[in-house]
């Protein structure tokens, strides 16, 4: 049984349509990944999933139990936000001990289970103080151990990492994934951080435009996606993109970018519904670029690469080439950086990815 | 600091001098109260008083005539704390839950509800005298203090409202999210996390909405009835009607005594005003 099913949401706000039919199937444990730019409408999505807002159609099934129309307080949830939304007058111990009083358990009995969860996101030490006199990842640990010590069916996190710094939001990053997997908890996690989404996520939903573009493992959300704006997203530096269109080359087709004096060979992409003429866009991960011995079969320049720019990341440098009337990005070793006008360079075509110019659906 | 020391002599010269100006009233009202009435009569009413005595401050809270009635100003002190304390009162904490629903629980119609709740600000009182009255008589409520008090939470909820929506807008709606998350329901959320937060707006509606109605006279003087007349009233009442020499000294403690509560207040919560007053607007 599915812990968390979305089916058929839809919302509009006045003329605006938020959100367009969304169907979005959760299991038992999973850590699923709402990613997505902002305005795309995935806040909206947690929201109604919460019943903090209504959706205009569809229906909200958590745990088998369909909640459309029950109160928040009555759908056995816990939510995470952003600004940690504590409540400032009340001690740690209160904050947490809030959700189980108001669902009328003695003080004794929620005391134990506050403690419980305190040791395990070490922060007993800071029960007595304010959420004011804490910091934000103390706060953040607060917020989280406010959401387990009611032990919902369901984990709902607004991106919750993004107010604090980044060596601490990659702390938090995994401690998050370590609690899940101790606790086994089934949890919706909206984020447009696609780093947090790829190391957090046993499945994405990448959103856009108030609909899921592809709903996958993250692997393969990275290496399929399933549309130019998924692969747009995902990678950093995100795939680049090229507009250019499919040529008739000996042995099969090639693609030519636009501007550009070459064709890159697309043999090893075992694609059957091509045709020479048609306008495609060619996506290709920076990893996927690499250093090559030589250029063409004969050693001559088959494409022009002008070298722009060398962005040393330390482990990487990126090196941003002009190709035809785009820029290209490509991740080399430190020492592997080529040199020239028109430097050796090789595209790994077979994980490269080819999308409709018009729709932006993989082919 | 050298720099500015010259002007420094010039900007507190001047603070002095307003500072006195301002004062000067209240200086000859306090002098006044306290001296016999042949010594006021001899003229100089800036001079200190020769024999200060207190005997008009209880003439004016124990015997005085007001109107007819000459038993000093206390009944109506008991009066006025009768109708201000249950009216400051509702009207703050009817004002909180206004503000809190209107901007946490943004039900369908909030804005226009808020925008006749604040035309209530801006209507003269004078205009609402007779429909009032005629309300009150309708209510059974006219000449009663149950009706003053209503009269005076009808016009204060306008502003509480007013002061607690602004209040609150800089609350964060997570806050409230995540106790009816938490299984809070809407009195609950306000009980338990809104109102603790709400300390310095709850002591500026209090000090406005106190000192408004203690002071109010119109309202109390149309809709108390003779028995049931505020302080203000009997001031009035006191200092306009009393027949033969006028008993200046007696007045003016009489004055004194009216003022005093609402001067406490300000002395000792003013600090609390001023920090309620920018509260909102420092954090979020």
């Amino acid at each position: 049984m599915s812990a968390l099913a979305i089916e058929g949401v839809a919302k509009r706000f006045g003329a605006v349509a938020v959100l367009n039919d969304i169907w979005l199937e959760v299991a038992s444990g999973e850590f699923m990944v709402l990613l997505g730019p902002s305005g795309c409408g995935k806040s909206t999505l947690l929201n109604i999933v919460a019943g903090l807002e209504h959706s205009d159609a569809g229906r909200i099934v958590i745990g088998g139990e369909d909640v459309t129309t029950r109160e928040p307080r009555d759908r056995n949830i816990a939510m995470v936000f952003q600004s940690y939304a504590l409540y400032p007058t009340m001690s740690v111990r209160r904050n947490m001990a809030f959700g189980l009083r108001m669902r009328g358990m003695s003080r004794v009995e929620a005391d134990r289970l506050v403690e419980d969860a305190a040791r395990l996101l070490q922060i007993d030490a800071l029960l007595e103080r304010r959420p004011g006199q804490l910091s934000g990842g103390q706060r953040q640990r607060v917020a989280i151990g406010r959401a387990i010590v009611r032990q919902p069916k369901l984990f709902l996190f607004d991106e919750p990492l993004s107010n604090l710094d980044a060596k601490l939001r990659a702390e938090m990053r995994l401690e998050l994934k370590e609690l899940h997997r101790r606790l086994g908890a089934t949890i919706v996690y909206v984020t447009h951080d696609q780093v947090e989404a790829m190391t957090l996520a046993t499945r994405i939903a990448v959103m856009n435009g108030g609909a899921i573009e592809q709903i996958g493992a993250p692997q393969e959300v990275y290496d399929r996606p399933a549309s130019a704006f998924v692969a747009g997203f995902t990678g950093a530096p995100a795939m680049n993109l090229l507009s250019g269109q499919v040529v008739g080359i000996a042995g099969g087709f090639g693609f030519r970018p636009d501007g550009a004096d070459g064709d890159i060979a697309l043999g090893s992409l075992r694609l059957c519904s091509l045709r020479a003429g048609q306008r495609v866009l060619f996506g290709i991960r920076p990893e996927d670029i690499g250093p090559s011995a030589a250029n063409g079969p004969d050693g001559g320049c088959v494409i022009t690469l002008t070298k722009l720019l060398v962005e040393p990341t330390g482990a990487d440098s990126h090196v941003i080439f002009r190709l035809g009337h785009a820029k290209i990005t490509a991740r080399f070793k430190p020492g592997d950086v080529p040199l020239g006008e028109c430097p050796p360079v090789a595209f790994n075509v077979s994980r490269a990815s080819l999308f409709d110019a018009e729709t932006g659906r993989r082919l | 600091m050298r720099r500015s020391s010259s002007s420094r002599i010039v900007l507190y010269a001047a603070l002095v001098a307003a500072a006195l100006l301002f004062l000067a009233p209240l200086y000859v009202v306090i002098v006044a109260s306290l001296k016999p009435l042949d010594e006021i009569r001899a003229g100089g009413i800036i001079a200190l008083p020769l024999a200060p005595t207190l005997s008009a401050w209880a003439k004016a809270w124990g015997t005085a005539c007001v109107g007819s009635n000459c038993v000093g100003l206390r009944p109506y002190f008991l009066n006025s704390w009768l109708i201000v304390l249950p009216a400051v009162a509702i009207s703050v904490m009817v004002g909180a839950v206004n503000g809190y629903a209107l901007t946490k629980w943004r039900f369908r119609g909030a804005d226009v509800l808020f925008a006749a709740l604040l035309v209530g600000c801006f209507i003269p009182f004078q205009v609402i005298l007779i429909p009032m009255a005629r309300v009150l008589a309708t209510l059974g409520l006219f000449g009663s203090l149950a009706g003053l008090v209503l009269v005076h939470v009808a016009y204060g909820i306008a502003v509480t409202t007013l002061l607690f929506r602004n209040f609150y807008l800089g609350v964060p709606d997570e806050i409230v999210r995540a106790a009816r998350l938490d299984g809070a329901g809407f009195f609950a959320v306000f009980f338990h996390v809104v109102l603790p937060l709400s300390k310095p707006m709850l002591a500026v509606a209090a000090i406005l909405q106190f000192t408004g109605i203690w002071n109010d006279f119109l309202f109390g003087v149309v809709f108390a009835g003779p028995g049931n007349a505020p302080v203000t009233v009997a001031l009035n009442n006191l200092a306009s009607a009393s027949l033969g020499a006028r008993e200046y000294n007696t007045d003016m403690a009489a004055a004194l005594l009216t003022a005093l509560p609402t001067l406490i207040v300000y002395v000792v919560s003013g600090r609390y005003f001023l920090r309620g007053l920018t509260a909102g607007a420092i954090k979020g």
